[in-house]
């Protein structure tokens, strides 16, 4: 990767909360502009995980919308210590979405 | 063209399928969730309830549980999210009868009744869910 690209991601990561971190470093490179629910939803029928049921699109949805709810961001941009509190609360909603970014 | 026309058909279908109880456990505790993503709590409990009525696979067990996680999820993100901004999200009051509905208004400036009508709501999920063995 060159310089340029490596600053340019840095930056985009310092601006962009835990779970935006991971769509970008995942390959998801204008997470910024697309739905975040679209973002997991694609890079787990990319991963094959669509196949395997593991991971349903309404679920991902309701779970983004939630988190939305609960931390009053997009769930993109919420911190690590947000997100880990959300899986320690609700663990099996979390499920689909650290299935789908292949988290942990 | 008539690609949406199909698409709300069949939803149409599929929700008269699931309130006359024609849907296999799964497309019910599916049809729950995807009330939830509409913004209709109410409807997601009932279609809950319906699923949790009958008898589990070993899967079907693991998908109501999910689904539990996720209507109590919803109710407290309700409750966050009126702690938060001092009002409730429009949405909710269709989820209760029209007596309670004031209480979820948004020019209601007290929003403490319909927080307790809401954990009131949660707790009686979760007995609900305990009631058909499904032990969270």
């Amino acid at each position: 990767m060159s310089w340029k690209k490596r600053v340019a991601r840095t930056g985009a990561y310092a601006g962009l909360g835990y779970l935006g971190g991971v769509l970008l470093e995942m390959g998801i490179e204008h997470v910024t502009g697309i739905d975040f629910a679209e973002a997991v939803w694609s890079l787990a029928a990319a991963s094959g995980l669509v196949g395997a049921g593991l991971a349903n699109r309404d679920l991902i949805e309701a779970a983004g919308r939630q988190i939305e709810r609960h931390f009053g961001v997009d769930p993109k941009l919420i911190s690590e210590d947000q997100w880990n509190e959300f899986q320690r609360l609700y663990p099996r909603m979390a499920e689909p979405l650290r299935k789908a970014l292949q988290l942990g | 063209m008539f690609g949406p026309i199909y698409r709300a058909l069949a939803r149409v279908v599929l929700e008269r399928c699931g309130r006359a109880g024609l849907l296999p456990t799964r497309g019910l505790l599916n049809l729950s969730i995807r009330k939830l993503n509409e913004g209709q709590l109410g409807d997601a409990i009932e279609y809950f309830r319906m699923a949790i009525g009958r008898e589990f696979s070993a899967a079907e067990r693991k998908q109501a549980l999910i689904v539990l996680d996720f209507i109590c999820s919803e109710i407290d993100s309700h409750v966050r999210q009126a702690e938060r901004t001092g009002r409730f999200d429009p949405s909710l009051a269709r989820a209760f009868v029209p007596a309670a509905r004031w209480h979820f208004d948004a020019s209601n400036p007290d929003i403490s009744r319909g927080i307790d009508i809401l954990r009131l709501l949660r707790r009686g999920v979760q007995l609900m869910a305990e009631e058909a063995g499904l032990d969270p």
